[in-house]
């Protein structure tokens, strides 16, 4: 009994004492549990490509650029607006998981002068995904919202106070990127400008200033934008180049650029259900074929089989809309299908092309609407002639960004001008009022941002109600609303989309109730 | 177990019995269970005292009084038999097992302790092999559903070799494991080798119900566990079992469609007829000939008449299982042996589906010395899938064909142009054939599982046992999908078919389990009256596991699936898993008088999983038994009650929540970054912060429990059962709780929430008529459970369990768990469907509300046994009510127009019933509708998203269900007949059937409830990813030499 007690007091004890070795350290060998900023910022801009993607997808359905392909059906949401609090569940989560990864850069390298760069641009691109947030849900999580375990039930924010913050951390953004001193490069971080702060800068700029001509059209902010030009750095400038993504796209499956993947086909060849489902809307059209504007450049570089034989529809039409070619997807001009398709110019470049974050154009057309209402002062219709001349720039270059003789902007864009010889949309001199003029560049805008930007188009319609629409027409040159919309408003639209179901799930202390997608506007919409 | 002890009792009593003149019977009795003789049974003619006891052939010869009318024959552990001795010289008896389990039957426990049912303060059923194979199922715990109290047994789907959920006394861990712990010959194994091991090598199984049982186990026995024995060798003859086995498995549950209406798009109405539609809102068939598909290239096109062909229903096969057993046993004073071999063979119901399962069992002991013995127990098992990975969009594909193609016509793709997917006539979807041959998997694992057990005995009062166990799995799969090129005169006509580029994942994976134990028995008898018992115990586990997959999406050649044979970079990730338990153990016994247990254990465990502060706890257990039969004198002896038991128990265990059998939740504790959209990208990394946050200081959860009840046995061992209450509250759960996503994470990993168990388990047994060989026994097994999710987190009160469809599973403080949340129509306060005044039609809540529970909180399981003579009929009927399910398939269904909710307003308007419309006079007050009806009552009512197939209170329906489980009838030749033969000592003919029947309340139009999409906790939602619910039914035959 002794001996038998003695030996299991052993086994024992030898077992606790080398209980702490056997069981180890639960060390994880196969994810990494610490990153730096420098490792953070490439993976989050790449996301915000994809982010602005997805903002861009939702939002060209209502803007008209893109419309429901013959033989296709199920599209609900897409041709009722009849939003449900699912039907964006996604486009909510993926924001604010990429803006964490904003969060964590800007958290790791706030105590550190050398990481102010890293710093800056975490603060761009958080306004950068935040507007887009709020430009289509309102009222958001912000000041409480990026807080991890600390606050599992963040409170919501008044959308303008949030505009607003986003405005002053641009402001600090770019008061580093052209005052920090000892601050290390970006280097290959910086998947954007390739460590250029001073386009960086630009680029927050410009940012700002979108912000700031939204702000100046809504009534509780039109004050603070007032302030803001007032004090605007215009030295600065405004990008002039466009501001392009390219991680090192390559031909492998979700590796590609998002566009093409999403609208031509996969790294293997397979051509995209979205390609294929969706075609072009005879309002969008028209902006190109001359029913309303010709465009022969444009349209040929963004359309296939244009002008003849480019598939049109409208929004909601199950029985009239043409079926997509075969074997092509309307916005793809090179030859070539599946895995064969060449690199080309236009909306679809090629498997490896950059992925525009903001396009020049788009600052150009900022730059005449603030010119033209005289909220900074130059010259708005130099500024909409050049904005006009980058759309046309950003579309003939191929996937290398050269232009070629075919392609010439220096031709075409006079050309465009004298096919449209008594268009105020084209020719800026002939619109008189501001009203006029406003619709002159937001018009522009629309075409410049065609299958690039859908979601800030749909921001600015909204805004401006700009490009003209019909309201409740069934000419499907006279708006891009669906036939089948159940909107109650007059221009048979929604206004925004509603909150994720998930807020209500986890977060429903906070979340407001009651929002209605054809009644509740965002802030700097006027009706 | 139990066999060995009956000769042991029975021998000395064959000398004991007189003898008289008159006239010679003779005859063998022979075991019911086993078809072998039984020695040593008692033969004694009624009313006196003459008798005689059989020999070791199980013969006897008995001269009987002129006046003895009545042969009575028992034997310890068998119902006793009457024969009426008439004219007969010749009497063969088969015993049949006694309903009630002996009190002196021993029944193996936790940690391989032995234990005698009357020290039990728990509940515990043993269920022998002839109940767990009789219905020939391939699985193990398949053949225990409905046969223990207590016990829920789901199979998740129908494949070829489906998993099997096993879960005791209801759902505790939110998100944790709830299914019961699988120990094999007192080794802990990984709960997925039940799916593997051979049912024909189990000797016995013991279901240890709740915590307090299986406290000993540690972590994990929180959830009860499933003991599995299996055969030894015997002294004596060496025997050689064969055996074959065919089984036939044919769809048993459709999901009702219409077959009224044909080919046609949403739109306007009247519906017109377009001949490449995979949706079915046109026009009513009418028997006419119609064009089907768009033209082939040369022009040709198939004309078909317009009316049903039921060809989708005749779309699945016939499954046929074919099964072989062999086993040899032996053995001598000192060793025994026993081999078994197990060849399956599977065609499932699904076209092409393959399944194989070979499996080989050697266990050995061998007695070194009256004091040291030692015994081996290997098995290894090989299983080979060839299976498709697309069932769910193959079903789909299926149930989008309208009822007017002859869908079984297309089987062949390659060669019959209008099969051949450039031809097929469906614009939309493909031919559910080819799908099936182009997504293609081929798997398999290898199980070795095994364990060395050494017993030392160096003086009569200790023993000391060492076992080391090892289960190791290897796995494998190859999943490709083909490469496919359409012709440009398809692409050219049809926009929406496109090229396959294929694709290739290859995987390949161990996950292995090192378990040792050593344990120290120390027994003491002190006076006559007391017994104490210290039992000592250490326990280590290691386990680890690696996977690594390969890829690519895009090949170049066709049919080479190799990972080279690429487009684009190759798909790469690997894993790797290793943690560390160690467990110190005691339990202390003690008995008075033989009718007065208690027992005492303690447990720490240290686990690697959590922090180093955290990682050590501790639980106890306790348990008492009071045998009240043996304690009142007045009771002793009573014919009317042979034994009443009273037993209680509490008990506190820990168990580590973080991770499955492949993770083994190691490295939770800390938030992670990965690569993410399409990262690295050549030489730039790219990290992201990973969705999950995890709360400091994570703690094990703990169930605390308690039970008590009784065991009886009445009428002369003619009734049995028991009853059991028990209650268990689980704490600290370890919840990947969701987040708001405005948090920057959509998870959260904490110690939070409390969940509450209770119910009943009550089984009954009796035989109810035993005499001239025939006998009737009947059982039945009631469990009531309900659960409650009593709280989750302070600011929260849902938890999400499954993600996806418009209806999920949920914990929601307050209610059962699981419980179905989902999208419903807006009501007005009477519950009225709020529809518009002018279209007449519904429209979605912005809330999601509760849909019902998911778990069945009543179960019942009848069974009844005829035995004549070599005969044996047995059936097994359950009854499962009280929850609901949520048939995610019928959004579908609806889409596509073949459901047969879209035909019951025949495609007309009509007025939605119990609905209301608002009051135009008064806003917020509603007026019953009683004649808008909807704008159209045809396709756009029923394919709308908004207001139709994303509104989940339409498909949920009642979970409740009767269903006949199983029946099996079997024959055992009779021993005189085998005698003739000589070589042959036994042969068994058995057809049996499992699910033959199922009844459903009406609003089951879909399937069989016991289906789940998934085989973790989220119970309650059935997919087109199960294909549809199957029976079986065949015959085998076993021979003995």
């Amino acid at each position: 009994m002794k001996n038998i007690l003695k030996i299991f007091t052993i086994v024992f004890l030898a077992s606790l004492t080398s209980c702490e070795s056997f069981l180890g350290n639960n060390e994880n060998p196969n994810q990494a549990t610490f990153a730096t900023p420098q490792l953070v910022l490439p993976n989050a801009l790449t996301s915000s490509a994809v982010l602005l993607q997805n903002y861009n997808n939702n939002a060209q359905w209502i803007t008209g650029y893109t419309v429901n392909a013959g033989g296709f059906g199920g599209w609900g949401a897409i041709v009722t607006y009849n939003f449900t609090t699912t039907t964006y569940n996604t486009l909510w989560e993926n924001t604010f998981d990429d803006l964490i990864n904003y969060q964590y850069i800007e958290q790791a390298s706030m105590e550190d002068p050398s990481q102010a760069y890293f710093l800056a641009v975490a603060k761009v691109m958080k306004a950068f995904d935040y507007h887009m947030l709020v430009d289509v849900f309102g009222d958001v999580p912000y000041t409480e919202a990026l807080k991890g375990a600390e606050n599992v039930t963040p409170k919501y924010d008044d959308q303008v106070a949030i505009y607003t913050d986003l405005v002053a951390q641009l402001n600090e953004a770019i008061t580093i990127f052209t005052t920090a001193e000892g601050a290390n490069s970006l280097g290959a971080a910086d998947v954007i400008f390739g460590g250029d702060i001073n386009e960086w800068a630009k680029f927050a700029n410009t940012l700002k200033l979108r912000l700031l001509i939204r702000m100046s059209s809504g009534e509780a902010s039109s004050a603070f934008a007032a302030s803001e030009f007032a004090s605007m750095n215009t030295s600065l400038g405004f990008i002039e180049d466009d501001a392009k993504l390219n991680p090192g796209y390559i031909a492998t499956d979700g590796k590609q650029n998002p566009t093409w993947e999403r609208y031509h086909s996969n790294a293997a060849g397979s051509q995209s259900a979205f390609g294929r489902s969706a075609v072009v809307s005879e309002y969008t059209f028209s902006f190109y074929n001359g029913n309303k504007i010709l465009d022969n450049g444009r349209g040929s570089a963004s359309y296939r089989a244009f002008p003849a034989d480019t598939p049109l529809g409208q929004l909601g039409d199950l029985a009239d809309n043409d079926f997509a070619l075969a074997n092509y997807t309307a916005w793809y001009v090179g030859s070539g299908t599946g895995s064969e398709a060449t690199n080309t110019i236009g909306l679809l470049k090629g498997r490896t092309a950059d992925f525009p974050m903001m396009l020049a154009s788009e600052s150009y057309l900022l730059q005449a609407e603030a010119y033209m209402k005289g909220y900074l002062n130059g010259d708005d219709a130099a500024a909409f002639e050049n904005g006009v001349k980058a759309s046309f720039r950003y579309l003939y270059e191929d996937i290398s960004g050269a232009t070629s003789e075919d392609w010439d902007q220096d031709v075409d864009y006079p050309l465009y001008l004298d096919d449209n010889p008594n268009n105020p949309l084209v020719i800026y001199s002939l619109a008189t009022t501001n009203v006029q003029k406003l619709e002159a560049i937001v018009t522009q805008k629309y075409i410049a941002l065609n299958m690039i930007n859908g979601q800030e188009v749909w921001s600015e319609f909204r805004r401006t109600t700009f490009p003209k629409i019909a309201n409740g027409s069934i000419n499907p040159e006279r708006t891009f609303a669906s036939i089948l919309s159940t909107s109650s408003r007059a221009d048979k639209l929604p206004v925004r989309y509603l909150y994720a179901s998930t807020e209500f799930q986890l977060n429903p202390e906070n979340v407001p109730t009651g929002k209605n997608q054809f009644t509740d506007t965002i802030f700097w919409q006027s009706n | 177990m139990k066999k060995i002890l009956l000769l042991g009792l029975s021998l000395f009593l064959v000398s004991a019995l007189a003898f008289a003149q008159g006239r010679k019977v003779t005859g063998t009795v022979t075991s019911g269970e086993d078809g072998m003789p039984i020695p040593g049974a008692t033969v004694l003619v009624k009313g006196t005292t003459v008798g005689t006891a059989t020999d070791l052939d199980g013969q006897f010869s008995l001269t009987v009084p002129a006046d003895g009318k009545v042969l009575v024959f028992s034997f310890i552990g068998t119902a006793t038999q009457e024969i009426n001795v008439g004219q007969k010289s010749v009497i063969d008896v088969t015993l049949q097992p006694d309903v009630q389990s002996l009190s002196e039957v021993v029944i193996t426990g936790a940690a391989g302790i032995e234990s005698r049912r009357v020290e039990m303060g728990y509940n515990a059923t043993s269920i022998e092999t002839r109940d767990v194979a009789q219905g020939r199922a391939a699985n193990v715990a398949a053949g225990l559903t409905g046969k223990v109290a207590g016990m829920q047994i789901n199979t998740t789907g129908s494949g070829v070799n489906p998993n099997v959920r096993v879960v005791l006394r209801g759902a505790r861990s939110l998100t944790g494991n709830n299914e019961a712990l699988i120990v094999v010959d007192n080794v802990i194994v990984p709960n997925s080798i039940l799916g593997s091991l051979n049912p024909q090598d189990i000797q016995e199984i013991t279901v240890l119900n709740g915590a307090n049982a299986a406290a000993l186990y540690g972590s994990a026995a929180s959830n009860g566990a499933l003991i599995v024995i299996t055969k030894r060798g015997k002294a004596g003859q060496t025997r050689v079992t064969i055996g074959h086995t065919v089984n036939a498995e044919k769809v048993s549950f459709y999901p009702e469609i219409q077959d009224q209406y044909g080919s046609g798009t949403v739109g306007g109405y009247p519906q017109e007829y377009v001949p490449y539609e995979n949706q079915q809102y046109g026009p009513r068939f009418d028997g006419q000939p119609r064009p089907v598909g768009r033209p082939l290239e040369d022009g040709s096109i198939q004309t078909l008449p317009y009316s049903n062909t039921n060809s989708k229903n005749d779309f699945w096969n016939t499954g046929i299982t074919n099964q072989t057993d062999l086993s040899i046993s032996g053995g001598d004073e000192v060793s025994t042996n026993f081999l078994s071999a197990q060849f399956l063979d599977n065609d499932g119901t699904t076209p092409g589906d393959h399944f194989t399962r070979a499996s080989l069992r050697f266990n050995s002991t061998r007695k070194f010395t009256e004091k040291f013995t030692a015994s081996l127990s290997a098995n290894y098992v090989q299983n080979r899938y060839d299976i498709t990975t697309a069932t769910r969009g193959m079903f789909d594909h299926v149930l989008q064909t309208p009822a007017q193609i002859p869908l079984t016509n297309y089987k062949d793709w390659r060669n019959d142009p209008f099969a051949n997917p450039n031809g097929y006539y469906n614009e939309y979807y493909p031919n559910p054939y080819f799908t099936l041959d182009n997504e293609r998997e081929n798997s398999g694992n290898d199980y070795i599982v095994g364990n060395i057990e050494l017993k030392y005995k160096p003086v009569q009062w200790i023993d000391v046992t060492y076992r080391v166990g090892i289960s190791n799995r290897y796995s494998f799969y190859k999943r490709t999908v083909g490469q496919f090129t359409y012709t440009d005169y398809t692409k050219g006509i049809s926009s929406s078919k496109t090229d396959q580029a294929g694709s290739i994942r290859d995987r390949n994976a161990f996950n292995n389990q090192i378990n040792s134990d050593l344990l120290i028995n120390f027994k003491k008898a002190v006076g006559t009256d007391w017994f104490f018992n210290l039992l000592l115990g250490n326990s280590v586990r290691q386990n680890r596991s690696k996977s690594v997959i390969n890829g690519a999406n895009g090949i170049v050649i066709p049919d080479l699936y190799n990972v080279s044979n690429r487009v684009g970079e190759a798909f790469a990730e690997e894993d790797n898993f290793t943690t560390s338990q160690v467990g110190v153990f005691a339990q202390f016994k003690t008995a008075y008088k033989d009718y007065l247990f208690l027992e005492l254990t303690g447990r720490n465990d240290w686990v690697s999983t959590l922090s180093k502060e955290n990682r050590s706890f501790f639980y106890p257990a306790a348990n008492v038994s009071f045998l009240i039969s043996d304690a009142v004198a007045g009771l002793k002896n009573s014919k009317t009650i042979n034994q009443l038991k009273l037993r209680g128990g509490v008990s506190q265990v820990g168990q580590v929540n973080l991770g499955d059998d492949t993770n083994f939740g190691a490295y939770s504790l800390q938030s992670t970054f990965s690569p993410s959209k399409g990262f690295p990208f050549g030489s730039l990394s790219g990290y992201s912060l990973d969705e999950r946050l995890v709360a400091a200081n994570l703690e094990p959860e703990i169930t605390s429990s308690f039970e008590f009840g009784t065991d009886f046995v009445l009428f002369d061992n003619r009734i049995n059962g028991s009853f059991t209450y028990y209650q268990s509250e689980t704490k600290n759960q370890t919840i990947p709780t969701g987040v708001s996503a405005a948090t920057g994470f959509t998870e959260y990993l904490q110690n939070t929430g409390i969940v509450s168990n209770k119910g009943f388990e009550t089984n009954l047994n009796l035989t109810v008529y035993s005499h001239n060989n025939f006998q009737v026994n009947l059982g039945g097994n009631y469990t009531y459970n309900d659960n409650s999710v009593v709280s989750i987190a302070s600011d929260l009160d849902r938890l999400q369990i499954s993600t996806g469809g418009n209806a999920q599973v949920y914990a929601v403080e307050g209610a059962t768990f699981p419980q179905l949340i989902g999208s419903s129509y807006k009501r007005d306060d009477q519950g009225r469907i709020i529809v518009d005044a002018k279209s007449g039609y519904p429209s979605a809540a912005e809330g999601q509300i509760q849909l019902g529970n998911t778990i069945p909180k009543h179960r019942l399981g009848l069974n009844a046994e005829f035995l004549y003579k070599g005969f044996r009929l047995y059936a097994l009927a359950e009854y499962r009510g009280g929850y609901s399910i949520f048939y995610e398939g019928g959004g579908s269904f609806d889409f596509s127009g073949s459901g047969i909710t879209t035909t019951y307003f025949n495609r007309e308007r009509f007025t939605i019933p119990n609905s209301s419309y608002e009051d135009p006079e008064n806003p917020g007050t509603y007026i019953a509708n009683t004649n808008i009806t909807v704008t159209d009552g045809g396709s756009n009512f029923w394919s709308d998203g908004s207001f139709r197939r994303n509104v989940a209170e339409n498909y949920i329906v009642s979970g409740d269900y009767w269903k006949l489980r199983e029946v099996a009838l079997s024959y055992d030749l009779p021993a005189s007949f085998m005698n003739k033969i000589g070589f042959i000592q036994g042969a068994t003919f058995t057809a049996q059937g499992r699910n033959l029947l199922i009844f459903t309340p009406k609003s089951n139009i879909y399937t069989d409830p016991d289906f789940n999409f998934d085989d973790g906790n989220a119970v309650g939602i059935v997919t087109l990813a199960a294909t549809p619910p199957t029976r079986f039914f065949g015959g085998s035959i076993s021979l003995t030499f």
